[in-house]
């Protein structure tokens, strides 16, 4: 009997403080409390498992939508947790070191940075690439210009940095020709390999145009959280 | 700058967009490890697996093993009646301190065991490395257990190990072998040196057990561990005879001295293990491994919007001009427009003082845990917001309307500098912390701020520790917060609290020869609605390097009065002294707006002292809660990330009877940031202070809005270490 009414009133208990916790609410310039982010958390996984399923298609490129999109976007697809977005140019721009910059962003505020077309930061993502060097060497053609150190910063640690050294060797891997949905480009493969000062190994992969130098294609590694990304440029 | 998209991916663009956030960090999360060979992420070291009382080690036996610097170790272990509690944290890259909640069960049907079914103890134990392994040299270690009080649990050892990854073997082996003392030197002794004293019943406790440590009978122990992958085995020759356990509590009978189990690797965080101890006994343990700096989901933060140069929206010289500033509506503009765009990244704007080619921004962050990223944030919505003429930054965090510290920096080294490599060490190079000082009278407060008010309802837990009959008390209801600010520096907040359940007002009543300032918690307990808080406060900066705060009201549950404070703290230093004086009256128990009689003039001068490896050094000295007077010494690691682990203890002029149990108040305070936890931008953490025994010696009031946690976090020292959230 006793037992029984434990556990009634534990059942109870249960239920009014998620009430509680789902109810709760804050207003006004104030820190949240932290019961309340917790409660948060709870509701929007609880809204992910019994929420609508809704479950969006990446849509499918065809030349003629390409053609009706006026503004530039590249698509990035992130390997390892096999997703997909196009992007659009946020921000270009030189600053003192060679190579034109480029910030192309989601609607969700999720950026990627690029130098004459290599990464050089990821924000709005888990294990950010907060900087890099790379060999761009703004002379026309976008992509690496030479082999040699490469540095990049992640986000780790105690609200701090860590390097990541690699020595890198080019390599062109020669003509190719490139489809990107429905048209075809001439274009050199240049491969990067490069080793991890503290062991590993990465190889980016770039496909520039043989003609105007417009880097269509790559593959980049975005660090060791996200791993290799795609990108592709599908309206210039 | 543009916000559309593909027409396709809009139909279901949240969606898509929560798919590429929420999934491929729930993705990442779950495989840390499947990075190929790729170059790793920052470095993570495989701890060592822990025994029954949550240190490294083997079944019931240590090893000489240290856990990775910083780590912290909760562990559950379960054989034979015997349930452990652990909390391992290693606090310095050679030491590591432990505190230990055990019951034991009592199997005798003639008698209790202390006087209960279920005997409870709380213990400290403390670890030293000697030397670490080298090739052919084994790891060695020492180590107290249990080494205050009633050392039911005491014991010392010298403990080497040595790992071998031999060819015929897949995996790995580790061969540890010890002496022990004390329990550990209760089975299979071999020598004897000198007497071991012994704990005398009806002390007080909470004194060094000096006369015991490395005294007595001396026996051997030894194991063996293997690893391979997720999995382990270990098997060890035990010399704790158990004779407490076997003997008066007849909770189980010891027929072997070998030891022999399987571990399991569930997750990077979760060990479980299963065991065949003492040849009569089947055991359980859970190990669980956190560290402060890699945390259990990794941040994310929406990308901030790029700094984009004057030179590109302002070529004509004529929009350079510093005209605008004489405009008072031209101020207002160029306020409203800051305000919106820190309001994009979730801060607020206090107040703006602009003139033509310099600006200082005062801004409130209740969002990021890093004032750093606030700082960075705040630095690019200026950069887009004012007018091309504006050159200087001056940003101002504050809290509660007081500023902390100010940061300096020039808007063309935000422009040069965001996407070069190193980014964060060139712009901190260029970057100056200075005083807040007080905003100008030309400062354009925020109109929408004040006055302002803020509400909240939210549910609460309040525990209650180490009853020996219910080690552990709870009560649960909902917190109703509001606060009210007319003007900057000025707050008025209270806090009504409805509890629903709980069973901290069935607890022991308090016993105490001095004012009972804390041990009649019970008492406080027995009501259901409640007046928490209300209090008045007010915030200011008197001078350089000075704030101060004064309040008035019911600050906690228990006590209520005046409170006035004072700091120093230069931004560049590491020391900070203050002052804190307050008189208040013990609340009624049933916390409404009524005192009673005992009412104290209590304050004390504090040092704080930042140390290497994010160690804090707090030493308070005067005059405490129930008349006392004496000194609290606390040390803590305190990450930039809002984990706090740490110790203290009081030492008063009331002796160790009037005070009680104990002897002197020592306890162990700890906090996981929500952040650390969750990966979202958060202030939040869990805070926890545990003391082996609450009594009335050595308390001081609990005032909120205390200066000196909020002020550091604005100073050099933060904001240097944190430096590369800054371009986050």
């Amino acid at each position: 009997m006793r037992r029984g009414m434990k556990t009634g009133l534990t059942r109870a208990l249960g239920a009014g403080l998620l009430l509680a916790l789902l109810a709760s609410c804050a207003r006004g310039p104030e820190a949240t409390p932290l019961e309340l982010e917790i409660g948060k958390v709870v509701r929007d996984q609880l809204g992910q498992r019994f929420g609508k399923a809704e479950k969006p298609q990446p849509p499918t490129l065809t030349r003629a939508l390409l053609d009706s999109i006026k503004e530039p976007h590249i698509e990035v697809v992130i390997e390892e947790a096999e997703l997909r977005d196009y992007l659009t140019l946020q921000l270009a721009r030189r600053d003192e070191l060679p190579g034109r910059i480029e910030v192309w962003r989601t609607v969700d505020n999720i950026s990627f940075a690029f130098r004459d077309g290599m990464l050089i930061s990821t924000r709005g993502l888990r294990g950010t690439m907060l900087s890099a060097s790379v060999p761009a060497d703004g002379q026309g053609a976008m992509g690496p210009a030479s082999g040699g150190q490469r540095t990049y910063a992640f986000r780790g640690d105690d609200e701090g940095a860590f390097d990541v050294n690699l020595a890198c060797e080019l390599q062109d891997l020669g003509a190719e020709s490139l489809e990107i949905v429905g048209l075809t480009y001439p274009v050199r493969h240049l491969q990067e390999r490069c080793s991890g000062s503290r062991g590993g190994e990465v190889v980016n992969d770039y496909w520039i145009d043989s003609r105007s130098g417009r880097l269509w294609q790559s593959r980049q590694w975005a660090g060791p959280s996200v791993g290799y990304i795609r990108i592709r440029q599908v309206v210039i | 700058m543009t916000r559309r998209n593909f027409q396709t991916a809009q139909r279901s663009p949240a969606g898509l967009r929560r798919m590429l956030t929420g999934v491929a960090g729930l993705a990442l999360l779950t495989q840390p490890l499947a990075a190929q060979e790729a170059p790793a992420g920052f470095a993570w070291e495989t701890p060592p697996s822990l025994n029954f009382y949550g240190a490294p080690g083997l079944i019931d036996m240590p090893s000489a093993e240290m856990l990775p610097d910083a780590q912290f170790a909760p562990s559950l272990s379960y054989f034979a009646g015997q349930g452990r509690v652990n909390l391992q944290a290693q606090a310095l890259p050679w030491m590591t301190l432990a505190f230990r909640y055990t019951g034991i069960r009592n199997g005798n049907p003639n008698q209790l065991l202390f006087g209960f079914n279920t005997y409870y103890d709380r213990n400290f134990d403390v670890r030293f490395r000697l030397w670490e392994e080298g090739r052919y040299r084994p790891a060695v270690a020492v180590g107290l257990q249990d080494f205050a009080g009633t050392g039911l649990f005491g014991s010392e050892y010298i403990v080497a190990t040595k790992t071998f990854e031999p060819e015929a073997l897949p995996g790995r082996l580790k061969v540890t072998a010890g002496l022990g003392w004390g329990r550990f030197g209760s089975q299979g002794a071999i020598a004897t040196l000198g007497t071991r004293g012994s704990f005398t019943a009806g002390d007080t406790g909470g004194e060094l057990s000096t006369d015991q440590w490395f005294r007595g009978d001396v026996a051997p122990f030894a194991g063996v561990e293997w690893t391979h992958g997720k999995w382990g085995v270990k098997a060890e020759y035990s010399s704790d005879a158990y004779e407490l356990e076997t003997g008066s509590a007849q909770v189980f009978e010891r027929r072997s001295s070998f030891n022999f189990g399987v571990e399991y690797q569930a997750s990077r965080q979760l060990r479980l293990g299963a065991y065949y101890l003492y040849g009569s006994e089947f055991g359980v343990t859970a190990q669980i491994q956190m560290n402060p700096r890699h945390p259990a989901t990794k941040m994310q933060v929406p990308a901030p919007t790029p700094v984009v140069p004057r030179s590109t929206w302002a070529p004509e010289e004529a929009l350079w001009s510093e005209a605008w500033a004489e405009s008072r509506s031209a101020r207002v503009k160029a306020r409203d427009l800051l305000a919106e765009a820190l309001k994009q990244d979730g801060l607020i704007l206090e107040s703006v003082t602009l003139e033509g080619t310099r600006a200082e921004a005062r801004i409130r962050n209740t969002r990021y845990g890093s004032e750093s990223l606030a700082l960075g944030r705040t630095a690019r919505a200026m950069a887009r917001t004012l007018p091309p003429s504006v050159e200087t930054f001056r940003i101002v965090p504050t809290a509660r309307g007081l500023g902390l510290g100010a940061v300096e920096l020039r808007r063309s080294d935000l422009e040069a500098l965001e996407f070069t490599p190193e980014a964060a060490d060139a712009l901190w190079a260029v970057t100056g912390v200075q005083d807040a000082g007080v905003a100008s009278a030309e400062a354009l407060v925020s109109e929408e701020l004040y006055p302002s008010f803020s509400s909240s309802i939210s549910p609460y837990a309040s525990p209650s520790y180490f009853d020996p009959s219910v080690p552990f008390r709870i009560d649960l209801g909902v917190d109703l917060k509001a606060g009210y600010s007319p003007a900057p520096g000025w707050h008025i907040g209270g806090t009504i609290r409805q509890r629903f359940w709980g069973n901290v007002a069935d607890g022991r009543p308090g016993n105490s020869r001095l004012q009972p300032v804390r041990t009649d918690a019970r008492e406080y307990a027995q009501y259901d609605t409640t007046l928490n808080q209300l209090y008045v406060e007010r915030r200011w900066k008197p001078g350089h390097n000075l704030y101060a705060r004064a309040s008035a009201g019911y600050f906690e549950s228990m006590f209520g009065g005046l409170s006035g404070e004072v700091l120093w703290k230069p931004v560049n230093s590491a020391l900070g002294l203050g002052l804190e004086l307050n008189y208040v009256r013990q609340r009624d128990f049933e916390q409404r707006l009524g005192f009673q009689d005992y009412d104290v003039l209590t304050g004390h001068a504090s040092a704080y002292l930042e140390l290497p490896k994010s160690y804090l050094l707090q030493v308070d000295a005067g005059r405490y809660l129930a008349g006392d007077l004496g000194a609290t010494v606390s040390l803590t690691r305190t990450f930039n990330n809002g984990w706090r682990l740490g110790g203290f203890f009081t030492l008063t002029d009331v002796s160790a009877e009037d005070f009680g149990e104990g002897s002197f108040d020592k306890g162990i305070t700890l906090t996981v940031p929500v952040a650390w936890l969750l990966g979202q931008p958060s202030r939040n953490g869990y805070g926890l202070t545990i003391r082996p025994t609450q009594r009335d010696g050595g308390q001081r009031v609990s005032v909120p809005g205390r200066l000196y946690g909020q002020v550091r976090e604005a100073h050099r020292r933060s904001l240097e270490q944190q430096r590369a959230r800054f371009w986050e």
